[in-house]
């Protein structure tokens, strides 16, 4: 379990890397989901138990179902919070396509030009 | 009657007629002030699922505060956009809904994942509104938000996943009696704080706001300056009141003044004017978190005051900029000049009311500060007076730039641009010579703030 | 594109639809609900808008019919959740947990956001298509 952790730290640091370090706009954006799917990852773990079933109800696992589920409230969590990430990252495509329309270019320097 | 509050202001979103719009932000507004008149905490569990499993909204002092504040913004703003956006505009008006939907919802939550969900529908309307004009300042601005604000937005999801592992419970009050100051609460914590101080512009993390309320149309610069922030400062003290941290905190106040500091000196610097009352809002936001951090009642009380009247003097001083562009067409600060006398006279009591003039609401509000601050330490009143005195100077470098200059644009204002702006004018002037109807506003909510107990009782037992 | 990719999507074109619409009604049964069950019709969209261009997906879907009906879904959604005691006595009570009609709700909820959700993403697939 450990180990899953310390990926998700390790994930979300390549994420973390790559919007702020890479230049084109397309690859901020793809850091920006890597990173969302880091943390949801970590929710998910969170809810961990061991020699655990899925949480669903079928015939056949009524009498031991609350004792040996996996916990699904962070799986509910990580459903609201991939909608969110996916209107996000829709609502930054459009944006870069808008940019590049104006700009020709998908380079971030240079739409450096406010200053101050 | 909580659920006709919010969906009012979704229906609109299919609707796609404007009038919709700002009748159903004024009918949330009216709701609010009538649910202030109620001295009690009202508890709305949703489904009839009880507190430690249901998601709950709590209406106490402290949260219908800040509901004033948002939805008071938003419907004047709403008014005021039905004549200034000329193109395109029942989107604009959308986008304003899904963003009072997410304010007002942030403000009135009392479960920790609802706050994380509305503080995201904020967001991405917030990152759309600021791209509304199509124009290459605004793209900019918006991509710029855009990126920060996500980044941030994943922190307070680790903090919030964080302390769900640690404690088992979503809910505000339940977390309460839960959470300790062992150290994996202490690392949540920080990054909460970070997350939400995005929002409420605090010092490292405020660069995407100028660029941002450049690209922005004037009345949502208004939003962001005013609303926005007040929502990450609820934010920061909501999570510290979980920890039950309100009381003398160093780290605050270090940051606030900084935050003020560097705000004042910033904007004294711009040549645009929304830049420069941008800038002017991040430093008193820095005020508010330095009186914020104090931990006393005086300070609390005076921190939230400060917000209040910040939320009516940028909101003036916005829309008056606002009016100055719509005339003029410009809004480099060499370029606008114009002459109405009414919007000279709402100008200039909002800007004198933001240096702390005595008989505004500016001044009640920098008194409470200075003497919040004089307990403490005496070197902090002084660099609050001198961040006043910085603020005095770019106010007159704004109100010289747009109405005593030589050359001037004659042009007529339509009237209902003019009448917020009025209204909060006279708004104005009234706290400040009756403070006494601020401090009935602001001083419930500063005891609901502290009143840990109370809180928590109303939620899991009442 | 490809002419194994056209042949391949358009035998395989009912089929994730009849996925997605049954992932979209035992939302209350089996993991999945609206959002997944939404996604996946509109991903079937997205393979016909990929494979045979713009034009060919667009007579499946016109874009002015996918506004309105998102619109109205949404309009739907939001008044059976206002509603929400009235529509709670047209339908039978829960009860009997693996029967299609068991949540009271739950099963209109899912259909309605489903159907708003795929419409919201055909939506944005076309906008963003429209180089």
């Amino acid at each position: 379990m450990l180990e899953i952790y310390a990926g998700m730290v390790l994930v979300a640091l390549i994420g973390i890397y790559c919007v702020v370090r890479k230049k084109n706009m397309i690859k901020k954006v793809i850091g920006l989901g890597v990173l969302t799917n880091s943390v949801h990852l970590l929710l998910i773990t969170i809810g961990f138990q061991e020699n655990g079933i899925p949480p669903i109800v079928t015939p056949t696992n009524i009498e031991y179902f609350v004792r040996y589920a996996v916990d699904p409230l962070p799986q509910a969590l990580v459903l609201t919070s991939i909608v969110i990430q996916l209107s996000v990252t829709a609502l930054a495509l459009g944006i870069v396509i808008l940019a590049y329309r104006g700009t020709k270019t998908l380079d971030m320097e240079k739409l450096n030009n406010l200053r101050g | 009657m909580l659920l006709i509050l919010f969906s009012a202001t979704f229906l609109v979103l299919v609707l796609r007629r404007d009038e919709i719009a700002v009748a159903a932000i004024l009918f949330s507004f009216f709701s609010v002030c009538y649910m202030l008149l109620n001295p009690d905490i009202m508890v709305v569990r949703f489904g009839g699922w009880l507190p430690p499993f249901g998601i709950v909204w709590v209406l106490d002092k402290f949260n219908l505060f800040f509901a004033l504040i948002v939805t008071g913004v938003s419907s004047f703003v709403a008014v005021y956009s039905l004549k200034y956006i000329k193109e395109r505009r029942y989107r604009f008006y959308t986008l304003l809904c899904l963003q009072t939907i997410g304010l007002l919802g942030i403000s009135l939550t009392g479960d920790i994942f609802n706050l994380y969900v509305f503080f995201e529908i904020l967001s991405v309307s917030s990152y759309a509104l600021v791209a509304f004009f199509l124009d290459k300042r605004a793209i900019e601005g918006a991509f710029k938000y855009l990126i920060a604000g996500s980044l941030t937005s994943t922190f307070i999801l680790i903090g919030i996943g964080m302390l769900y592992g640690l404690t088992g419970t979503l809910n505000f009050a339940d977390l309460a009696s839960k959470v300790s100051l062992a150290s994996p609460y202490i690392v949540a914590l920080g990054l909460m704080i970070a997350g939400f101080s995005l929002k409420a512009t605090i010092i490292p993390f405020h660069a995407w706001k100028p660029d941002a309320i450049e690209g922005t149309p004037a009345p949502v610069g208004a939003v962001f300056t005013t609303a926005s922030t007040a929502i990450g400062v609820y934010g920061i003290l909501r999570i510290l009141f979980i920890f039950n941290l309100i009381q003398l905190n160093w780290v605050l106040i270090l940051f606030g003044v900084f935050t003020m500091l560097v705000g004042a000196f910033m904007a004294l610097a711009q040549v645009n004017v929304k830049r420069m009352l941008a800038y002017s809002g991040i430093s008193q936001i820095g005020y508010v978190v330095m009186a914020s951090g104090f931990g006393t009642l005086l300070g609390l009380t005076a921190g939230m005051y400060h917000l209040f009247n910040n939320a009516i003097l940028k909101s003036i001083l916005f829309m008056g900029a606002g009016i100055a562009i719509y005339v003029t067409g410009k809004d480099n600060l060499n370029g606008m000049g114009m002459r109405n006398t009414p919007l000279m006279v709402c100008m200039g009591i909002g800007l004198l009311s933001l240096s702390g003039i005595p008989p505004l609401n500016g001044f009640v509000s920098k008194w409470l500060i200075f003497m919040a601050s004089w307990e403490i330490s005496p070197v902090l009143t002084a660099l609050a007076i001198i961040a006043s005195a910085i603020t005095l100077a770019y106010s007159f470098k704004i109100f010289s730039a747009i109405f005593l200059t030589t050359e001037r644009v004659e042009k007529d204002v339509p009237k209902i641009l003019l009448i917020p702006v009025v209204i909060l004018t006279i708004i104005c002037v009234l706290i400040g010579v009756f403070p006494q109807i601020g401090m009935n506003i602001v001083e419930p909510a500063a005891n609901a703030l502290l009143n840990h107990s109370q809180y928590i009782t109303a939620v899991m037992g009442g | 594109m490809d002419i194994i990719i056209r042949t391949v999507v358009k035998g395989l074109f009912p089929f994730i639809v009849l996925f997605g619409v049954y992932i979209l009604f035992h939302g209350h049964l089996t993991p999945g609900g609206s959002f997944p069950g939404g996604i996946i019709i509109a991903s079937g969209i997205a393979l016909l808008m990929l494979s045979f261009g713009l034009s060919k997906a667009e007579r499946t879907i016109k874009e002015k019919t996918a506004h309105m009906t998102e619109a109205f879904a949404a309009l739907l959604l939001v008044s059976i959740v206002l509603f929400e005691t009235f529509v709670r006595s047209v339908l039978r009570p829960t009860g009997t947990i693996f029967e299609l009609w068991s949540a009271q709700q739950i099963l209109f909820l899912n259909v309605t956001g489903g159907v708003m959700v795929s419409m919201a993403v055909i939506l944005i697939l076309f906008l963003l298509m429209k180089e």
